[in-house]
């Protein structure tokens, strides 16, 4: 299931707007301690990120950014089963 | 109190673990900008082995006019359809619209390699915006075709649209200068001025100039730092009279979606001084009004204009 959204999702990093790569990132990171999605941003911001362009890390800021706030919220929203 | 102090600390979790986890994120994060920063080519080079592929699949699956494509394309309308005469009519019309696509597709290639004096890389879209990041084409040929990292592409004759930024063994990446924070000095006819132009996405670029100025619709903007670089026209000014800057806004000739194939100059993007600057905006001007009227309706005097002529005086 991770494996299958992870690639889902890397697809669509890669053909999709950066709207949709934002709201997947943030069920991903949600649902799974995700290290993973950092090499996917920093591999796209590599690869298309241009220096000229101003920030060219903003896939990688992203990613950075919703995990950290992630990790703070999580505790608060996470359901346990009894 | 200590009692009470007792209790309270005992109901509290252990921390350890979350403090482990916090520091492997802050680890991982530092450890990507820093590779981003420090291994950015290489790691580039490696991505590209993965995305070229999917966007020439992606492409093909778009474009092709293979069996396996068009059974793709079509399937939806298979789907609704009951007998096999049904299913081949609609292949033939397919055949018929992939026909029409290709003739299409060839008299583009051809007006692109044919148009300039300066010979040109024909190369077609596989990623375009918005379905790439940054607002970036992806081509589908590379250093094995010849092309090379900072080379202008154009859509068209001499439309420039952007330059190569990277190039890998059969993909290139083109940065637009509607890329959005990219700035480039531009020249617009009409008020015959030079001025910086800054990229906004989505095909559009903005230039700013001082009220008093008169900028209009359709005045054409050129790139004096690229041969034959015209870059577009004005579609739309906003001018407030009480604030001290009027903005006009410049697009493509063609909307990014369509952009399909574009040819990439043979030579890098060199820095000129003032001088080649004008030069090239006096070839873009001279080219603008000049049409290349067949010789049997072209009327022309055949003698020195200089010769017993006598300017009227009005």
């Amino acid at each position: 299931m991770r494996l299958l959204f992870f690639i889902g999702l890397t697809l669509t990093t890669l053909m999709a707007p950066f709207w949709v790569f934002a709201v997947l990132t943030f069920v991903y990171a949600l649902m799974w301690q995700s290290y993973e999605l950092l090499i996917l941003a920093l591999c796209v911001d590599a690869l298309f990120g241009d220096r000229s362009t101003g920030i060219f890390y903003q896939y990688t800021l992203f990613v950075a950014m919703a995990l950290v706030m992630l990790f703070f919220i999580k505790p608060y929203i996470r359901f346990y089963k009894a | 109190m200590k009692n009470f102090l007792l209790n309270t600390k005992g109901n509290y979790p252990r921390n350890s673990k979350m403090t482990e986890s916090k520091r492997m994120y802050f680890v991982w994060i530092l450890v990507a900008f820093v590779l981003l920063f420090s291994a950015k080519e290489i790691i580039a080079t490696l991505t590209s082995f993965v995305t070229t592929p999917v966007y020439v699949a992606r492409n093909y699956i778009e474009t092709g006019t293979g069996n396996v494509p068009v059974f793709i394309r079509s399937r939806m309308d298979l789907d609704t359809q009951i007998s096999n005469l049904q299913q081949e009519l609609s292949a033939n019309q397919g055949m018929s619209a992939t026909l029409s696509q290709m003739r299409e597709e060839n008299k583009e290639l051809r007006s692109l390699l044919h148009a300039s004096a300066t010979p040109r890389i024909a190369a077609g879209v596989i990623a375009r915006p918005p379905y790439s990041p940054y607002d970036t084409f992806i081509l589908d040929k590379g250093t094995d075709d010849g092309i090379q990292q900072y080379a202008p592409v154009y859509h068209g004759a001499s439309r420039v649209i952007g330059y190569v930024r990277a190039v890998f063994e059969r993909s290139a990446l083109v940065i637009l200068f509607s890329s959005s924070g990219v700035e480039s000095t531009a020249y617009v006819f009409g008020p015959n001025i030079f001025t910086s132009i800054y990229g906004e996405g989505g095909g559009i670029m903005r230039l700013s100039i001082p009220q008093g100025i008169v900028v209009e619709k359709g005045n054409t903007v050129v790139l004096p730092s690229i041969e034959g670089g015209v870059l577009g026209e004005v579609f739309d000014v906003q001018s407030v009279p009480t604030e001290p800057e009027q903005h006009a806004y410049i697009s493509f000739d063609a909307p990014l979606v369509g952009i399909r194939l574009v040819s990439v100059g043979t030579r890098p993007i060199q820095k000129v001084d003032f001088k080649v600057a004008e030069q090239n905006i006096s070839d873009v001007e001279r080219a603008l009004f000049h049409v290349d009227v067949p010789a049997e309706y072209l009327i022309a005097s055949t003698t020195a204009s200089t010769t017993n002529a006598e300017t009227p005086s009005p």
